[in-house]
């Protein structure tokens, strides 16, 4: 200890008393095949706060170097990273660096889309993100955890995904309803997508202040596309069966003018999941002009539309009986035909303009302009008066008979075993209740009917970059961003399965309160509407989420140390404008809601001391403010206005501590972090069985610590072999006890009040705490790869009901009552060991290239591995236990394939 | 070259992508509406079939009766859960007698309408009885008594009872005289003229009664009398705190009132199936 401070002391003295010259550095990258230039490359200077992207004639240029030993890396999807050594004593032009085509790193570019759509299981959350595709660059963990642990549904250090920030080429992209990233807005897009910078962790980038969880920066600018033609065909036994895609660009033709056209389609009858079947297409178009030297201007537009039938969670007793951990209770047969009740279909074309300019040889100013209009759209049953039709709702199970006659409970279980129309959906069933459903005045009043739940989204962003290099040591990046968001959340009617209309009232409130006409209208001044297909009806909302941002980070660069500070300032406005006056809020449902405004702020700093050219120590401190998001915010946004009680921003304290050891054989890194959360909310909303009613439940002054270590490394072994491993060691855990509040989701009316919910120490569910992996690659100078890998995932906890976790729901319930345990235990998922492989060949004919890839996930053919889970929430108060209601779990796929046959030319 | 190529690959890539084999459908033909039917045919009567309750919880088998293996009744719905008087059962009468039928599963108007024939297949069923009422149903352990009980959900139902046509009947309610109430006709509609409901008034609150208790869900019995017949036992409008009507003040005048007839430990009930079954219209008489 004492000599790591004496160290410190001296790197400190020799660093800030001895004022080196500044040397600028450039350089050419090519294809070493081509011998063309290569665009978009990242050049990187280990362990300096320094990073350069090749233009279109593959050049780069760093300025602010100090005199000195340094590696640089370049980084390009689809190509080996090739790293060089340059001794800085003045300014120096590198020599031309050549990279070669990388096998691997194309087929794992290829690959990772996939893990994508592991969203698919979440029924209701928006466009659940997988940090599948954030990949830091050439840093062994991340790239494990981005493509191995993304299968666990592995979070880097149990930050949700919305604690990372996505950039378009500069637009933000993470939905200001809910945080979430959407990756899927650009699926399909994989060849265009593949240029992207990625920072892990508390550091800023140039190109943004950085959010707690890292930052990723698509750039999908045509100038720095790769030249060429590309066209490829995939066949998977995943989400879907085919992809077809093509991508053509240009590069910067001789007037200046770049331009990049890619297009997709992705489809399945029927996936990996019984009755999914998927449709997904997508667009691409860019264009770039560069003027002169100073200024260029790009044009980018997408589009992504995927429509696709969803899987629904179960309870392991359904998934016994139906034989199968993928037993999908969405679907069922109709005149012969599989269909399922929820589908899902996205879309947001997206516009946005850039412009670049490089005002000075040290400062340089991007400026963006974005527009986008989305669609998000699911499917859903719902019924008025009549049995409910989900197959595995609980009552319809054999163990809700469990005093019944045991060889009827018997008959039950068989029946659900080979009778789909009990096993499954009921279509034929729905419609002949709906048939059978005459009114007073002969009209079909519909008893079932398919809903879609909207959202349209259309937001306008305008963001401004400035890099400046001061001084040479001295570099100051800013921006400022602006975002004006409209989310109209709606219901439709989507198919009255035979009937003529649906009446718009609430079932549960007209139960309750029978004979007073008002309080079960859903739209009050339209009372007892009939809807017809294409109206709407239910709710009608719209979220209003206006967000400005400010941030500046200096970069100092010293001898042996590079310091950095930075602050940023957020405003952030949203309110709701209600579109129908609902029954039981007449005076607090439509028109606008107050605005709810929150300030907030954020400041960083970090140092990285260059032990020496191979050895690097890095700390990082931040501490940031957040505000809520709208999703979190309203107790009952689909009826009312009313905020969740103490409605405050989070606030957030991390620290992390990072050693990198850089040598030709080695690249390897140790981190160990600590970070809390303080001043969290949730939101969450169920059938209440005390009440019979719809309640929602709101949790604040959420605290929770997320601390571990995490460690990656890659190994050469030699030429040809190298070994990559990665670990993360974390604890993730709940800190306070919340106080909770319960209201009727119908009435509003408060239930409880500052509940104490007692799950201290309970675990940050859903994301294994402990994971590792171990590969090994064998790359053939003669063009073919194979490789594979073991990873391991423990320490995964399903999430929970904090009801249960109440003095109201143990009340009476002795201390050694086993039921106290079984309503308050978290309960713990198994470990699980995976095996994936793959391998790939590519063949050159003339200018023609052509690349076959071939992975296998999950070997093993492992079929039990959850990688997530909830309690429900409903639980039975007289009897005190959930056994009726027990928790329902998401499994990994098993054994699947991806095989890609692309040709480039 | 590279050009022709180019274009070449956007044709073949396109073509491909839009007459891709299995264009993904996500559109379904509607079902067309269809009439449940069955080919079988009773063979046993309702008044037959309860004659067989020995007084206890007994299994319906293929030994029941000597003649016949398989026991099968028919009869025409003829309570109606939809205003929630009814819970979880049916009651079929045929020509000679009414039965409860159990069925674990609510909003049975829904499947069964008033006046829809249903056959039911009867082995491996239970007769049993609540407080003297004869009913057909499953069986479940009761904290180690088994009980009659409903049958379990659809898996069971589908095997026992089956809709017989679409034509709905029309059952004239049997108009009661006191010579007529008797066990035979427990289950029947029936109807009861020139009745009112004896007490209108509540005492504690100087109000007109309910139906029931819709704020306590609880159920109610308003005694029913005649004035010019003399009814040898009680007779009771007996109404669920659950139903829709519950919460409305009851018909205070005199006139007929028809539904269900149901029996519990030496009392007779009526049970209205909704509000039309009731029509008080003349003045009251004295009681």
């Amino acid at each position: 200890m004492r000599r790591l401070f004496l160290m410190l002391m001296v790197g400190l003295f020799y660093s800030t008393t001895t004022l080196l010259a500044q040397y600028s550095v450039s350089g050419y990258v090519k294809d070493s095949q081509t011998g063309s230039a290569l665009p978009g490359v990242t050049v990187q200077v280990v362990g300096v706060n320094q990073t350069a992207t090749t233009d279109a004639n593959g050049y780069y240029q760093f300025s602010g170097l100090q005199a000195g030993k340094y590696i640089i890396d370049y980084i390009l999807s689809g190509y080996q990273t090739v790293e060089t050594e340059a001794n800085v004593e003045g300014d120096l032009q590198l020599p031309d660096v050549s990279m070669n085509r990388g096998l691997t790193d194309d087929a794992y570019a290829a690959f990772s889309e996939v893990t994508v759509s592991l969203d698919d299981l979440e029924s209701e959350s928006r466009g659940q993100a997988v940090s599948g595709l954030l990949q830091s660059q050439n840093d062994a963990f991340s790239s494990a955890a981005s493509f191995t642990f993304s299968a666990a549904r592995f979070n880097i250090r149990g930050y949700k995904p919305e604690y990372s920030l996505l950039f378009m080429n500069g637009v933000p992209v993470n939905d200001p309803e809910s945080g979430f990233a959407g990756w899927s807005s650009w699926g399909g897009l994989n060849d265009v997508t593949r240029n992207r910078e990625s920072r892990n962790g508390l550091p800023p980038t140039d190109w943004s202040f950085g959010g707690l969880g890292g930052a990723t920066f698509l750039n999908v600018r045509a100038s720095q596309q790769r030249t060429g033609t590309r066209i490829s065909y995939a066949s998977s036994n995943r989400t879907y069966n085919n992809r077809l895609m093509f991508t053509h660009s240009t590069g910067l033709m001789s007037n200046g003018v770049a331009f990049t056209i890619s297009g997709s389609r992705r489809w399945a009858e029927e996936g990996y999941i019984e009755g999914t079947n998927y449709d997904a297409w997508a667009y691409f178009i860019g264009i770039e002009k560069k003027f002169n030297n100073k200024h260029s201007v790009a044009f980018t537009t997408f589009n992504a539309p995927i429509k696709r039938a969803m899987q629904g969670v179960s309870t392991d007793e359904a998934k016994t009986l139906a034989g199968t951990n993928f037993y999908n209770p969405n679907w069922g047969y109709q005149n012969g035909e599989k269909r399922n009740a929820r589908v899902r279909f996205q879309q947001e074309p997206t516009f946005i303009l850039n412009h670049y300019w490089d005002i000075n040889s040290s400062l340089k100013l991007t400026s963006t302009a974005g527009f986008s209009f989305g669609t998000y759209q699911t499917t859903g049953l719902n019924w008025y008066d009549a049995q409910d039709p989900r197959p595995d709702y609980y009552r319809k199970l054999p163990s809700y008979w469990i005093d019944s006659d045991p060889s009827v409970v018997s008959q039950i279980a068989d029946a659900f075993r080979n009778d789909p129309s009990i096993s499954q959906l009921d279509w034929d069933y729905m419609y002949k209740v709906n048939y059978n459903s005459k009114d007073a005045n002969d009209s079909l009043r519909s008893k079932y009917i398919v809903e879609n739940r909207i959202t349209d989204s259309r937001q306008f962003t305008f963001s401004s970059i400035v890099n400046w290099s001061i001084l040479p040591e001295l570099k100051v990046n800013g921006g400022i961003d602006a975002s004006i968001y409209k989310g109209k959340n709606y219901k439709q009617m989507d198919d009255l399965l035979g009937g003529q209309y649906w009446l718009d009232i609430d079932q549960f409130v007209e139960r309750d309160f029978f004979g007073n006409d008002s309080l079960p209208q859903n739209d009050l001044d339209n009372p007892n509407r009939k809807v017809k297909v294409g109206d709407t009806f239910g709710y009608s909302y719209d979220a209003n989420v206006n967000n400005g941002n400010i941030w500046a980070v200096a970069n100092y660069t010293l001898n042996r140390i590079d310091l950095y500070a930075g602050a940023s300032y957020s405003y952030s406005e949203f309110w709701r404008t209600g579109n129908m006056r609902n029954g039981r809020f007449p005076d607090n449902s439509k028109g606008d809601s107050p605005k709810q405004v929150f300030n907030n702020y954020g400041v960083k700093t970090g140092a990285t001391w260059k032990i020496t050219g191979r050895h690097y120590l890095e700390a990082n401190l931040a501490y940031l403010t957040r505000a809520p998001f709208f999703r979190n915010s309203y107790i009952s946004p689909r009826t009312s206005n009313f905020v969740i009680p103490g409605l405050t921003s989070e606030r957030i304290a991390a620290v992390d501590v990072n050693y990198n050891l850089r040598t030709p054989y080695i690249k390897a890194r140790v981190s160990a972090y600590y970070t809390k959360f303080m001043d969290q909310t949730e939101l969450k909303s169920f059938y209440d069985d005390t009440y019979r009613t719809f309640i929602n439940y709101t949790m604040r002054g959420i605290e929770k610590v997320h601390r571990g270590v995490e460690a990656g490394a890659e190994i050469k072994l030699s030429t040809t072999l190298t070994l990559n491993t990665a670990a993360s060691l974390g604890s993730y855990q709940f800190t306070s006890r919340p106080l909770a509040t319960v209201t009727q989701d119908n009435l509003g009316t408060i239930l409880q009040q500052d509940q104490v919910v007692y799950i201290k120490n309970f675990y940050v569910p859903n994301t294994p705490q402990t994971a590792a992996m171990l590969g090994l690659r064998y790359a053939s100078p003669k063009y073919w790869f194979l490789g594979a890998e073991v990873s391991y995932y423990d320490h995964s906890y399903i999430d929970f009901a904090p009801g249960k976790r109440t003095a109201e729901a143990l009340q009476g319930l002795e201390p050694n009552d086993p039921r106290r345990d079984a309503l308050t235990r978290q309960e713990k998922m198994p470990s699980a060991l995976l095996i994936d492989a793959n391998i790939g060949k590519s063949w050159r004919y003339k200018s023609y290239f052509i690349n076959l890839n071939f992975q296998i996930t999950n070997i093993l053919d492992k079929t039990d591995f959850k990688t997530g889970g909830f309690e429900q929430a409903r639980y039975s108060i007289t009897e005190q236990t959930s056994n009726k209601f027990p928790p329902k779990y998401f499994y990994g796929f098993g054994r699947t394939y991806f095989l890609i046959l692309g040709l480039r030319f | 070259m590279r050009k022709v190529s180019f274009i070449l690959t956007i044709l073949t890539a396109g073509a491909l992508m839009i007459s891709a084999p299995g264009c993904v459908d996500f559109t379904y033909d509607e079902v067309e509406p269809r009439v449940d039917t069955t080919t079988l045919v009773a063979n046993t009567t309702i008044a037959d079939l309860k004659a067989m309750y020995p007084g206890e919880l007994y299994k319906l088998n293929e030994n029941t009766f000597f003649q016949r293996d398989s026991i099968i009744i028919e009869g025409i719905v003829t309570s109606d859960d939809k205003e929630g008087n009814f819970y979880k059962s049916i009651f079929i009468q045929d020509a000679t007698g009414a039965i409860e039928l159990k069925l674990n599963k609510t909003s049975l108007y829904n499947d069964y309408k008033r006046g829809q024939k249903i056959v039911v297949y009867c082995n491996g069923l239970y007769l049993g009885d609540y407080g003297g009422q004869i009913q057909l149903g499953s069986i479940y352990n009761n904290n180690g008594n088994w009980e009659i009980s409903g049958l379990e959900g659809d898996p069971i139902i589908k095997k026992h009872v089956f809709k017989k046509g679409k034509q709905l009947a029309d059952v004239t309610p049997l108009t009661m005289t006191p010579a007529l109430l008797t066990q035979v006709n427990i289950g029947k509609l029936v109807k009861f003229d020139n009745v009112q409901i004896k007490d209108t008034l509540s005492p504690i609150t100087d109000t007109t009664y309910t139906y029931a208790d819709n704020v306590n869900k609880v159920t109610v019995n308003h005694t029913l009398v005649a004035c010019s017949q003399t009814y040898l036992s009680a007779i009771v409008l007996r109404t669920s705190g659950y139903a829709r009507f519950a919460g409305t003040t009851i018909a205070t005048k005199n006139g007929s009132v028809s539904g269900i007839l149901t029996y519990y430990k030496g009392t007779y009930q009526l049970l209205m199936r909704d509000l039309n079954d009731i029509n008080f219209t003349n003045d009251r008489c004295q009681q």
